[in-house]
């Protein structure tokens, strides 16, 4: 929990990042504002909104731009993701006031976006017939913008091939079993968290998890025999 | 409940929710026990937790620095109804401007933040009536202000209610209101350029030194998200060994002392505020003071338990006057990279290797020179293969063991490979400072300063690809961004060797021709130098 100093106290009218962000602050400064002339209303309502996207961005931004980045591979549409979650945010807060609710839901928007993304480029690719399908294989499917930062460190060639391989395998995967995947592994959700994201029961949630496994341990072998050839 | 172990086909189904830790008892006790008397299903789950472990290592990454401007502007203009947007699908241009960086934009864009001085000229009789109306209401005004203010004599007097906004908003904001009080002032007020995400403008205000009324300063506080609290900058036409609001915590805090460029930082203490840590520095003709509330007030002002305000402290100061433009930057191509770097035993000095590296083609070369810059010998290194040729005998040997085995840095270790891969997390902290375009190549490079860094330390960057393309620190300077406590990310001056005083990544096409260029024509096997150590 955050605490406030002497002066935040008296003067804020901000939310903290804690867990009680959404409805304590809008709370503390509606109480505020019903005390204040009510020609600030407008403004204060403006003021009251930003500080509360700015803590849900605060607290969440990094977690989903992570998250859309592992999808996408790249940082312009992992910013194009994150930015347009968090203006639906706008919209939404007044039913987001149960702050474990929100991680979900921003997640599920997040996952939407990323998988129109996916199949876009998956559809653009066809039409162009530079490749075939995410799951064809090819080195042409590596086509798409990828900016995983590939280590050279101390343990050097190989940690560079590793993580190479990781990203090319994820995404190789259908974008429905990829993101299954990045959300358990990658971003450390429950199989009830990605549930709720997904839209699907628990026991469906363990299923897909599963096959997304087999699908990546699939391609991660296929590169390397690749690789090998 | 059975005593029978649970058969294979029973477990199956349960391997993967086993390795995630995601059954509940006494199913859990179960699957456990079938797996520890089953080598094919341990195998499983073992499978499934390397798969996760892979996965896991995925980076981190984060959002540019003008994503949250991006969403703060859409609220405002959508207004209280929201704004409908229902997918990226057909979108037709992308949401956040990707044009040449704000300062690459400067000559042909009024830059956000005006220096203060003197209004434009009306061109009327009239109109040039009204600045002096103006400027007699403003008197009157920061008179009675004042007159209110100054009995409590509260630093940083929130005039305004906080109102969170873009940065480029909040810093219009706050130069529009300290413009407004210039004349009251005998100096010329500097602003900051680097504000926290979430910053809010709360007010700004004039009070009269209690030893001397004919000086007056100006108060001027922000609301700040992270950590909770308030940032404030007074800004007096005395020297700081002279102003009675801080006195100075001598060697008490060297965690708070700072420099870039010419203006030294030292830390302190407001005495009317319960002893709020703060940091003040002389800047010709007046003087600055920032505070901010810790997170920890009981604990040391640079305590690792306020890092954060430490951390907005140092910005906010560094910025005070300086060009900071939001940026955003992505790790170098590593794969696709020719790598250079040069490190030393000792920072800037010492024994020290120049290291070029092809990790396409496996291959590394490596100069090693003594404390007076002589070749001592070269290793060629490919794949697990190391011949070290002894320039100045004409002599080389075969080395067993391969680069791993020589102890010495071939490679960049990852701590500092981290530091390339999350440049972005750096540059939205602003912990990473632009700093234009490098003059020495103002077409190729943008520097950027990592200003907590303990030595004066320079990012480059491709202004075309945004991709890092260099690094660089100068031991030589007496400059100490980060303060002498500072954490490393480039500088190792501890663990030998690994004082990096260059890193280059060049497009495997334009490194260097030769440098990896090998042959032992003229040199016969023989005896080569030990390894050189620390």
């Amino acid at each position: 929990m955050l605490r406030l100093d002497a002066h935040a106290a008296s003067a804020l009218a901000l939310p903290s990042p804690g867990g009680q962000l959404v409805s304590g602050a809008r709370d503390q400064t509606r109480e505020r504002a019903t005390a204040e002339a009510p020609v600030t209303g407008a403004a204060r309502a403006e003021a009251e909104t930003e500080a509360l996207i700015t803590a849900v961005y605060g607290q969440h931004a990094s977690a989903i731009h992570s998250y859309a980045f592992r999808l996408l591979g790249n940082q312009e549409d992992a910013d194009d993701v994150t930015q347009e979650v968090f203006i639906r945010v706008h919209g939404r807060l007044d039913q987001l006031r149960d702050p474990s609710r929100l991680r979900p839901w921003l997640y599920r928007i997040a996952t939407n976006l990323c998988m129109d993304q996916l199949r876009r480029r998956s559809r653009t690719r066809r039409i162009f017939g530079v490749a075939i399908s995410l799951d064809g294989g090819s080195d042409a499917d590596d086509t798409g913008p990828h900016e995983f930062a590939h280590p050279i460190s101390s343990q050097a060639i190989d940690g560079v091939a590793e993580r190479d391989h990781i990203a090319r395998a994820l995404r190789r995967m259908s974008p429905k079993y990829a993101t299954c995947l990045v959300l358990h592994s990658a971003q450390g959700l429950s199989y009830r968290e990605i549930a709720e994201i997904l839209n699907i029961t628990p026991g469906a949630a363990a299923v897909r998890l599963a096959r997304a496994r087999d699908m990546f341990g699939r391609q991660y072998e296929a590169l390397r025999e690749e690789e090998l050839r | 409940m059975s005593d029978m172990p649970m058969p294979c086909r029973e477990a199956t189904p349960y391997l993967a929710a086993l390795a995630d830790d995601e059954l509940a008892e006494p199913l859990r006790g179960q699957v456990a026990a079938h797996v520890a008397g089953c080598a094919v299903c341990a195998a499983e789950v073992r499978r499934h937790e390397s798969i996760r472990a892979l996965v896991g290592t995925l980076p981190r990454s984060a959002p540019s620095p003008e994503v949250l401007d991006q969403v703060l502007a859409a609220s405002r203009s959508a207004g209280p109804s929201g704004i409908v947007r229902e997918s990226l699908r057909g979108r037709q241009k992308r949401l956040v401007p990707r044009a040449l960086p704000g300062f690459l934009q400067a000559a042909t864009a009024p830059p956000v933040v005006r220096p203060i001085g003197p209004p434009r000229r009306p061109r009327s009789a009239a109109l040039r009536a009204l600045p002096a109306l103006a400027a007699a209401l403003l008197i009157t005004f920061s008179v009675v202000a004042f007159s209110r203010f100054s009995a409590s004599n509260r630093f940083g007097s929130h005039s305004v209610a906080p109102t969170p906004q873009s940065l480029a908003a909040v810093l219009q904001t706050t130069q529009r209101a300290v413009e407004s009080k210039r004349g009251a002032l005998s100096f010329s007020p500097v602003l900051p350029t680097y504000l926290p995400a979430g910053a809010a403008f709360a007010g700004a205000s004039i009070g009269t030194d209690p030893v001397d009324a004919s000086r007056h300063y100006v108060d001027i506080t922000w609301t700040i998200v992270l950590p909770a609290s308030t940032l404030h900058l007074r800004e007096s036409p005395l020297p700081l060994s002279a102003r009675s609001d801080f006195l100075s915590a001598g060697p008490a805090n060297p965690g708070l002392t700072w420099s870039l460029g010419q203006y030294q930082w030292s830390s302190g203490v407001l005495p009317s505020q319960n002893q709020r840590c703060a940091i003040g520095a002389d800047r010709g003709g007046y003087s600055v003071v920032l505070d901010v509330g810790m997170q920890s007030p009981g604990l040391p002002c640079d305590s690792s338990d306020n890092a954060k305000a430490i951390n907005v402290l140092r910005l906010a100061s560094l910025s005070l006057g300086a060009q900071y433009q939001p940026f955003s930057a992505l790790p170098p191509d590593l794969i696709a990279s020719v790598l250079h770097f040069r490190a030393s035993a000792v920072p800037g000095a010492g024994a020290s290797w120049d290291v070029y590296a092809d990790p396409a083609r496996h291959r590394t070369s490596v100069t090693v020179r003594d404390d007076h810059g002589a070749v001592v010998y070269v290793d060629h290194i490919s794949g697990s293969d190391v011949t070290r040729l002894d320039p100045a005998a004409h002599t080389y040997a075969t080395l067993a063991g391969g680069a791993g085995a020589l102890g010495e840095p071939v490679a960049l270790p990852g701590d500092v490979i981290a530091f390339f891969n999350n440049v972005n997390a750096f540059l939205s902290a602003g912990e990473l400072w632009t700093l234009g375009p490098d003059t020495a190549d103002p077409a190729h490079r943008v520097r950027l300063a990592l200003v907590g860094a303990p030595y004066p330390t320079t990012l480059y960057v491709d202004p075309v690809s945004r991709r890092v393309v260099g690094a660089a620190v100068d031991y030589g300077a007496s400059s100490r961004p980060g303060g002498p406590n500072a954490a490393s990310r480039l500088t190792q001056a501890t663990a030998c060797p690994s004082a990096f005083v260059t890193i280059d990544f060049f497009a495997a096409g334009k490194a260097p021709a030769g440098v990896f260029d090998f042959s032992t024509a003229g040199y016969t096997v023989g005896q080569v130098p030990r390894t050189i150590g620390c």
